[in-house]
């Protein structure tokens, strides 16, 4: 049905419901090509709103980052970094750091991750009501906690523990969350 | 991790795989699941979670978690006793990490290949594996797990090492 739409936006938001209903099935490697399908479609010169394509190059790069493609969604993300910057995105900015930290995670890249930290943090000292504009950032909190551990700072590692936790349960009561607040 | 804290590692994520599906698959689960119940030794938890974090990792064609699946399997052959195919998956777990140049997981396979040595006690290849190991924690400034590694090394020099 996509492909019988005409408009190049119009085909990348009915690309961006068939991702959703993909990872909803838990379908990733089929969200994985519809998304890099819309990354090739937003690179037309057609394509002119730069919010949306960085929304779909941090879409294409969680997709593959899903699957375990952490080496291959890293440039999507940092591109989006990039633009989300460019156009004083936040959310979007530290959208795409969510998923760069998440990758470097996988990849044992620790001293990345915690470069990361510093970078979302000095975000939040700049932009006013920080979390209710990018959302809680309480699983990278927990990364970096994971890493302290990892590296035997136990005493940080907790702070950020607890920091992590209270994060969530202020975005969410514990009855309303889903598999990623447990995971 | 402490047996409580694999408790609650393992108490959490079952609730997660009751949980719709969005950014968190079954893989995602299946394989923490796997990997804690290696690192416990747990022989029931790696019964029910490797076959699951192997099928789970295969169907998306995962290499991380692929790896992962192997090391599980790797722990779970030794803890049986089958040496043989306990290599060969140690094996085919440190191939895929090195492939995708994981220093921390490279690390805990090595460990789990000098604790299967010394199950065999075979020292010399047990001591080159840990030694390698401790190289990689250092590099990783992973001290609870160098301390671990050199735990062992110290445990070769003064003699056989149980299960």
């Amino acid at each position: 049905m996509a492909e019988q739409l005409d408009g190049l936006a119009e085909l990348s938001a009915a690309l961006g419901a068939l991702s959703s209903v993909y990872g909803a099935r838990g379908l990733f490697r089929e969200r994985e090509q519809v998304a890099l399908r819309r990354l090739r479609l937003s690179q037309d010169s057609r394509f002119d709103d730069v919010r949306e394509r960085v929304n779909i190059l941090h879409q294409a790069g969680a997709a593959l980052a899903y699957v375990g493609e952490y080496t291959a969604a890293m440039p999507h993300l940092l591109e989006a970094e990039r633009l989300g910057g460019q156009i004083q995105a936040v959310d979007q900015q530290i959208a795409a750091l969510r998923y760069q930290s998440e990758c470097w995670y996988f990849l044992d890249r620790w001293d990345r991750v915690l470069e990361i930290e510093e970078k979302w943090r000095a975000l939040q000292k700049r932009y006013p009501h920080f979390f209710e504009r990018v959302g809680a950032m309480c699983f990278q909190v927990s990364l970096s906690a994971s890493i302290h551990a990892r590296r035997g700072e136990f005493e940080r590692a907790r702070l950020l523990r607890e920091e992590s936790f209270a994060l969530m349960v202020a975005a969410e009561p514990p009855e309303a969350w889903g598999r990623d607040n447990h995971y | 991790m402490a047996q409580g804290e694999f408790a609650l590692v393992r108490q959490n994520l079952e609730v997660a795989l009751g949980k719709s599906a969005q950014w968190v698959g079954e893989h995602d689960l299946y394989a923490l699941l796997a990997d804690a119940a290696a690192q416990q030794r747990d022989e029931a938890a790696l019964r029910q979670y490797a076959p699951l974090a192997e099928a789970a990792a295969g169907r998306y064609r995962h290499l991380l978690y692929q790896a992962i699946a192997h090391r599980t399997w790797g722990v779970a052959k030794r803890l049986a006793h089958e040496y043989t195919e306990a290599e060969a998956r140690l094996n085919q777990a440190l191939e895929l990490f090195q492939k995708l140049d994981t220093h921390w997981q490279i690390g805990r396979t090595l460990f789990e290949m000098g604790e299967l040595a010394a199950s065999r006690a075979d020292t010399p290849a047990a001591h080159a594996h840990f030694q390698h190991a401790l190289a990689m924690f250092e590099d990783m400034q992973a001290v609870p797990d160098a301390a671990r590694a050199r735990a062992m090394l110290e445990g070769l020099n003064e003699g056989p090492v149980d299960d």
